[in-house]
């Protein structure tokens, strides 16, 4: 795909693509469709902004790497801040942009992107909406989701970086600095990315939201922040698919919490709630679970069952007893402490691929373990 | 270098192989017994001799009868000894006159100090051979039985130059060519090689076997070709052409046998020269597939005494001092490896030194992990070093008590330590069997976890880097379990048989998936959600083989209740659906039973049901296909069906599919149209109506059966028109036996 | 003539016998014209592929219903050729692609890059996107699911993707944020008792209600396992009177012995006698994962309250180890003689104490 980028008629097929695109934007994913146009439209990272706005006037600008948790604008910042160095016109021929669906193998560090940073770049087009853009005599190739190159490749990007430092600047995006090999983020000028902060996120939803013509109640918002965890583009994508399954119905419902909650794959309060009582977690719900007892290895077992028959993802359920566990106001320090060592091995089961329904089991029984 | 070798022990194995060579004075050995009454025999001076003998059956009776025949008494060295003398007397006299002429033999043989021990003192003949005596024996038993093969066709007076030549056999020799085709030789190293090239020598070799096996059979023109494939366990490490090449191998010999029968020797495409493979392992997994195919024969290590004679006769030869005393502990350090010793002899005589135990000791450094077979390793796991071999290598007991070094030494130098890991894993439990409390099993299964998920994370995800610890895991074994006098550990086939197993139940799935997303082709998707892998096997596999046997009253196709008629449509739609058939197969026993095609299912019983279910599905599929042609030859019929067996999902439409016939299906000679038995008028095996009584019915569904059972026999062996029919009447097993169809006629 | 579980398996969504809302839900969005990516999860037997199969017949009418399967060759980096099993209608595709094994990426990126590109031929067809669905998409490689997320943003316009799984646990974020979550329950004994009695009317039998329950008992919330076992009783016993035993499948009984040969002897001859056991059910390509549970549960029932919860805890932790590890014998006999060491423990506690 990329390795067409540079030849006209590729460029031709993206430009018409993207203009079906815009005849269609109801299949546009808003998350494109909202991303923002300069740097100061990103949202909470004002440290990072303030920096970059900097940038704008002075022509100068270091190797960059962006790291942070997901959805908090890292690639959103990157693509803002070259739309404003270079304009529309000139953002084709200045910026490469990789993220890890492409082949990203050492060899097309070797050939890609080597070749494009390699040309000098050329000048400058005289932009078509008038607008003046700095333009600065250099290129940027963003490799976006960079922890995922492999070690070699890195190693390969280390001697370019260099080479081509007159005429190329690089800016790795990534979740995880600590993927990145030492040469490389030595070569760069870091800048983290936090999550997004309640009242931010809330909104940039609110805007989303009402350019969209929904009415959203705020125990949806509440539930769209909560359960993106900081994550604006989860938010957003929550959004538009409950926005989708409101509008096909006829007269449109509104959207509820609850409809955010199924969305997102977050297991109800109250079957959660319901599980953790069957611990032996004592909740201020309210609800009296009958029959209580002593809660017994077999009366786990079937619980266990039925929530798993319920479909429920395990890292879901494994979240939200967490948090529930964590921050319970009665349990004491040491039984928290022992139960997040619990939460932690099973976690690390689950991310190797274990049997569900056994580890469910698991942490069940060691959880009522640590409590009684 | 003449010098040398005149000084010398005349070798027997120089004599004849330079009289081979040459060709031209025939040379004898009588070492076995060729399988008849005389034994002709040339000596040097071209006289025939005429040994006579009984005949005999088993190999080693033939031999004994042999020697008795010729009143040399019972000891078996003993002829071989006066020939050994005859014939360096012989030698000494050929000699004068060979040494004249350049002689590329003798410069082989006769080596300068450049040649090594080892080549120079190759045994040239079966006398040569020390230890083994009957396991050489039968070695050349087997060779002895292509005899008939590889001269016997040739004319006459041909075939009495090539005996002259090649080698004193009998002439009227009576034997087929034996039936495993590849001879197997194995054995630990330095003690193969040494046996085989004795062989070698005989008949022209031909090292290059790709080429011959591959470029067909071109040397079946030249002369008689023995094959010698060496360290084929070896052929693994290659990749996957030596598997291929083993597979050839195997195919090669397969294919023999059906094409013999077919055409009883005329067929010039099939092996006429023996083959015989040379292994140290005979466990190696690359020789699994040619072991059921082969001969084997297994060299065990001759005794010391007979290697430390050996040795010090070629120190002699070499004008080596040796104490007997060194010479034994260099046997004993490399436990038998007439290689190794001969090596390390002529190391020490490069160095001028006399050999002394001392000596000895000095230069085996390092010797000890020659020998490094996954067995071997097995047993210094669970069996704790003897304190004779302690001794012969040196150690004190402090050096014996640091195990850890010398046993992952030992499991790293096999090579093979997943191998070792399933050796370690089937072999712990027969060990310290009374641990009350488990604990040493439960440590024995967490180091072999351990080791098992070190090596699937170096194979799986490419993490060498954990290799060099792979062996400490299993180390562990040692302290656990070792004991003196546990039984020796014996290589497990049950992890090799369970991944076979798996293989060809895997397949069995695979092709009822196959059916089921064919079927689903046909019924808009119907069965498709079934065939998804662990469904499959959970779920539609257990349920399914119930379903196809109900619990119906072994009756016939024309009484039928009508609650059972209505069963058995639905059973034998679904089967016609998802092509399962009932294929009729004759037990050990020659009792007729039905056998699920494909899957594999238990029940044998109800034979009646599944009889009439088999025919009703038939039926049923026959009757989709009915505007195909109808007359086709059965020879057409079968290939075609032989043809369709295999590709059962070539993803047609629905229509195509339909029309495909199931394999061995009845020919339709008789018009199996309805779909209802029951409406039929019965007819019996010709065609003709028959009249409703029980009996003939009885009869008339077995005639029906064995009608099925001789067609399948006919597609399997096409052309020829060997069709056995088995008429059978009543239920009295006195009949029921094959009869040719030409016997009525 | 079909199996029971499909002659009357529901063809659109009207005639889904649970999960209403779900089943309003997916009507309105395949006749919305916004129809998104969807990931269909929950327990097996649960009915996900049957709402998939209804939700297309909503989408594209009963043409989808025309399939044809086809064998593609694909090939691997290493260029060895993979045979991918492809079933395909005019409309839609379905691949398995597990079937792959490792290179499962090689053929997510090749088909749907091919499907992608192809628009719909069809005019008259009701929907201008083509529908790939993805079986088993929780055994997706991570890298294939890598390469899944960029082919889900790319060619939106014209194909939409149906992935079909049992948990989400094993897919990525990204997957997870790009489809529209449909999480298909199991159902319930009485959505069960629903089914089974509508099966045994349209069949045309009477089925006891108590049959049915103890049918659903066995089943687990399995209903097409329940409808299989049903009609293999039926097959069985035809009147279904008199005292009927619900056959449970071969292996499970299978397990089950072995459970109990676990139960009545601990010694080096039963370990070795268990392992001849395992042996045999792993050849018959039984998932060692569901020997492992089966057996544990089994041996729960079995012993005294005070070690069910080490028997499970072991059975978990070996359980996950096995998956890691390639030789999966050896978890499995690991866990039998922890097993047996634990009730020889608390048997004779005071013995080792």
């Amino acid at each position: 795909m990329a390795s067409s980028f540079f030849k006209p008629q590729a460029q031709n097929a993206q430009n018409t693509k993207s203009a079906e695109k815009h005849a269609d934007p109801s299949l546009q994913p808003w998350v494109e469709k909202y991303r923002p146009k300069t740097i100061d439209d990103v949202s909470a990272q004002d440290h990072t902004v303030a920096v970059l706005r900097k940038t704008l006037t002075s022509t100068n600008l270091p190797h960059m790497l962006f790291y942070g948790p997901p959805g908090t604008g890292k690639t959103s910042t990157i693509l803002a801040l070259a739309r404003q160095l270079f304009g529309p016109d000139n953002f084709r021929s200045r910026v490469l942009e990789l993220n890890a669906s492409d082949e990203r193998g050492i060899s097309i560090v070797r050939d890609k992107v080597k070749n494009f940073a390699r040309q000098t770049p050329r000048a400058q087009a005289v932009s078509s909406d008038g607008k003046e853009y700095p333009c600065p005599p250099y290129k940027i190739i963003i490799l976006d989701e960079a922890d995922s190159m492999t070690q070699d490749a890195q190693g390969a990007l280390r001697r370019i970086m260099e080479t081509y430092a007159r005429i190329t600047r690089f800016c790795l995006v990534c979740n995880y600095v600590t993927r990145i090999i030492e040469p490389l983020t030595s070569r760069c000028s870091k800048f983290r990315f936090t999550p997004l902060d309640h009242s931010s996120s809330s909104t940039r939803i609110a805007h989303i939201a009402s350019e969209e013509g929904i009415h959203l109640e705020s125990p949806a918002v509440d539930a769209l922040i909560t359960t993106s965890a900081g994550d604006l583009r989860r938010a957003i994508t929550y959004l538009q698919s409950a926005h989708r399954l409101s509008s096909s119905t006829e007269p449109a419902i509104p959207i509820t919490h609850r409809d955010i909650q199924e969305i997102a794959g977050v297991v109800p309060d109250n079957v959660i709630n319901d599980f953790a009582q069957t611990l032996g977690i004592e909740l201020d719900t309210g609800m009296q679970v009958d029959g209580m007892g002593k809660p017994g290895f077999d009366r786990i077992r079937n619980k266990v069952r039925n929530i798993i028959r319920e479909g429920y993802s395990s890292t879901q359920i494994l979240a939200q007893l967490h948090d529930i566990v964590i921050l319970h106001p009665t349990l004491n320090g040491k039984q928290k402490s022992k139960c997040a060592l619990i939460f932690a091995e099973v976690d690390k089961a689950l991310c190797d691929g274990a049997d569900e329904e056994l580890w469910i089991l698991e942490v069940a029984l060691r959880v009522h373990k640590a409590i009684a | 270098m003449s010098v040398d070798f005149e000084s010398e022990f005349p070798l027997l194995g120089d004599v004849i192989s330079r009289s081979l060579n040459r060709t031209t004075i025939p040379s004898t050995s009588i070492s076995s017994g060729p399988p008849s009454t005389t034994i002709r025999a040339t000596n040097f001076d071209g006289k025939t001799l005429y040994l006579r003998r009984k005949p005999a059956t088993s190999a080693r009776r033939k031999l004994a009868v042999a020697t008795q025949g010729r009143h040399v008494g019972n000891l078996l060295e003993m002829p071989f000894h006066k020939m050994m003398e005859q014939l360096s007397e012989d030698k000494a006299r050929e000699l004068s006159r060979e040494l004249d002429q350049p002689d590329h033999a003798l410069a082989a043989t006769v080596g300068s100090d450049s040649s090594l021990w080892v080549d120079r003192y190759r045994p040239r003949t079966f006398t040569d051979l020390m230890g083994n005596d009957r396991v050489a024996r039968e070695a050349l038993e087997w060779l002895k039985q292509w005899d008939k093969c590889v001269f016997g066709k040739t004319s006459q007076g041909k075939k009495r130059k090539r005996d002259g030549e090649e080698e004193n056999y009998d002439v009227n020799d009576p034997h087929q060519r034996p039936k495993q085709r590849i001879l197997l030789l194995s054995g630990p190293p330095g003690l193969a090689g040494y046996e085989v090239m004795e062989i070698n020598a005989r008949p022209i070799v031909d090292d290059r076997i790709r080429p011959t096996l591959e470029t067909g059979y071109t040397v079946k023109s030249t002369k008689p070709v023995l094959i010698i494939i060496d360290e084929i366990d070896g052929a693994t490490g290659a990749g996957d052409n030596s598997n291929t090449f083993v597979h050839k191998l195997v195919q090669l010999t397969q294919d023999k046998p059906q094409k013999k029968n077919r055409n009883q020797s005329g067929d010039k495409r099939t092996i006429l020269r023996p083959i015989i493979c040379i292994c140290n392992d005979i466990n190696a997994s690359s020789l699994t597939k040619l072991r059921p195919h082969a001969a084997q024969l297994r060299f065990q290590k001759p005794a010391d005494i007979h290697t430390v004679k050996r040795l010090r006769e070629i120190c002699a030869i070499e004008g080596l001092k040796a104490e007997t005393r060194a010479l034994s502990t260099l046997v004993a350090v490399a436990k038998g490896d007439l290689r190794g010793c001969l090596n390390t002899l002529q190391f020490i005589r490069s160095r001028n030194e006399e050999v002394t135990e001392s000596v000895v000791r000095k230069s085996t450094k390092g010797m000890k992990e020659a020998d490094n077979s996954v067995i071997s390793a097995l047993n210094s796991l669970f069996t704790p070093m003897s304190k004779k071999r302690a001794k012969e290598l040196g150690l004190n007991d402090e050096a014996e008590a640091r195990y850890v070094e010398r046993l992952s030494h030992e499991i790293d130098a096999c090579g093979k330590d997943s191998a070792v890991a399933v050796g370690c894993f089937s072999h712990y439990v027969t060990l310290r069997r009374h641990d009350a409390n488990f604990s040493r099993y439960e440590k024995a299964n967490e180091w072999l976890m351990t080791f098992d998920s070190f090596s699937s994370a170096m194979y799986n995800d490419g993490e060498f880097a954990l290799s060099p610890y792979l062996a400490y895991t299993l180390v562990p074994f040692y302290p656990l379990f070792q004991e003196r006098g546990a039984p020796r550990v014996e290589r497990s086939q049950e992890d090799w048989d369970n991944l076979q197993l798996t293989k060809t139940n895997e397949e069995i799935y695979k092709s009822l998936n196959r059916c089921l997303q064919a079927a689903s082709t046909r019924h808009g998707g119907d069965y498709r959600h079934l065939a998804n892998w662990p469904i499959l096997q959970l779920e539609l596999a257990p349920f399914i083989n119930r379903i196809i046997s109900p619990q119906l009253r072994p009756i016939n196709g024309q009484h039928v209740r009508p609650d059972e008629r209505v069963l058995m449509n639905r059973l034998v739609d679904i089967m016609s659906n998802l092509e399962l058939r009932f294929i009729q197969e004759r037990l050990e026993d020659g009792q007729l039973t039905y056998r699920l095609d494909p899957s594999s299912d238990l029940a044998l019983s109800r034979y009646a049901v599944r009889h009439l279910v088999a025919q009703e599905v038939d039926a049923r599929v026959t009757s989709r296909h009915t505007d195909i042609v109808e007359k086709g030859t059965t020879g057409k019929h079968a290939s075609f069906f032989r043809g369709a067996k295999g590709k059962s999902s070539s993803g047609d439409l629905a229509d195509e599919d339909v029309l495909r016939p199931p394999p061995g299906k009845r020919p339709r000679t008789d018009a199996f149209v309805a779909d209802d038995i029951a409406d039929r008028p019965p007819t019996d095996f010709f065609g003709r109506l028959i009249l409703a009584s029980t009996d003939n019915k009885k009869s008339k569904s077995n005639a029906r059966a064995s009608n099925r059972s001789s067609t399948t026999n006919a597609s399997t062996s096409p052309p020829k028109f060997n069709i056995a029919y088995k008429y059978k009447e009543g239920n009295s097993a006195a009949v029921r036996k094959p009869v040719k169809v030409s016997s009525f006629l | 003539m079909s199996l029971w579980v499909d002659q009357y398996r529901p063809r659109s969504l009207e005639d889904l016998h649970y999960h209403q809302e779900l089943s309003t839900r997916l009507k309105s969005l395949a006749s919305s014209g916004d129809f998104p990516h969807m990931l269909f999860y929950g327990p097996s037997g649960a009915g996900k592929k049957t709402r998939i199969t209804c939700t297309l017949r909503q989408l594209f009418g009963p043409g989808v219903e025309k399939l044809k399967i086809d064998q593609r060759v694909f090939l691997s980096p290493s260029k060895r050729k993979l045979e991918i099993n492809v079933v395909q209608s005019n409309f839609h595709i379905e691949i398995t692609p597990s079937e792959a094994g490792n290179y499962d990426r090689v053929v997510i990126q090749e088909l749907l890059k091919e499907i992608a590109q192809t628009q719909q031929v069809d005019l008259s067809a009701k929907q201008r996107f083509k529908v790939v669905i993805i079986n088993e998409a929780d055994s997706l490689s991570r890298d294939a699911q890598a390469a899944l997320r960029r082919t889900m943003e790319k060619y939106m316009s014209n194909m939409r993707i149906i992935l079909c799984a049992n948990s989400t646990s094993r897919l990525i974020a990204p997957i997870k944020s790009r489809c529209l979550l449909m999480r298909v329950a199991a159902p319930s004994a009485e959505d069960m008792q629903t089914v089974m009695q509508h099966v045994s009317r349209r069949v045309g039998f009477d089925l006891p209600p108590d049959v049915a329950s103890k049918i659903i008992d066995d089943s687990g919330g399995n209903l097409r396992k329940a409808i299989l076992c049903l009609e293999a009783l039926k097959m069985q016993s035809p009147d279904l009177s008199g005292s009927l035993t619900i056959a449970k499948p071969d292996w499970e009984t299978y397990c089950q012995k072995v459970a109990d040969l676990i139960i009545s002897e601990q010694t080096p001859a039963r370990v070795m006698e268990v392992r001849q056991k395992f042996y045999e059910l792993l050849s018959h390509c039984i998932p060692p994962t569901v020997i492992l549970k089966t057996v544990a549960d089994r041996v729960v029932e079995r012993v005294d309250e005070a070690i069910k919860a080490d028997v499970m805890h072991w059975a978990a932790v070996y359980e996950v180890r096995m998956r890691t590890g390639s030789k999966k014998i050896y978890h499995l006999e690991a866990w039998v003689v922890k097993v047996m060491s634990l009730y020889k423990h608390f048997f004779y506690g005071m013995d080792f104490d």
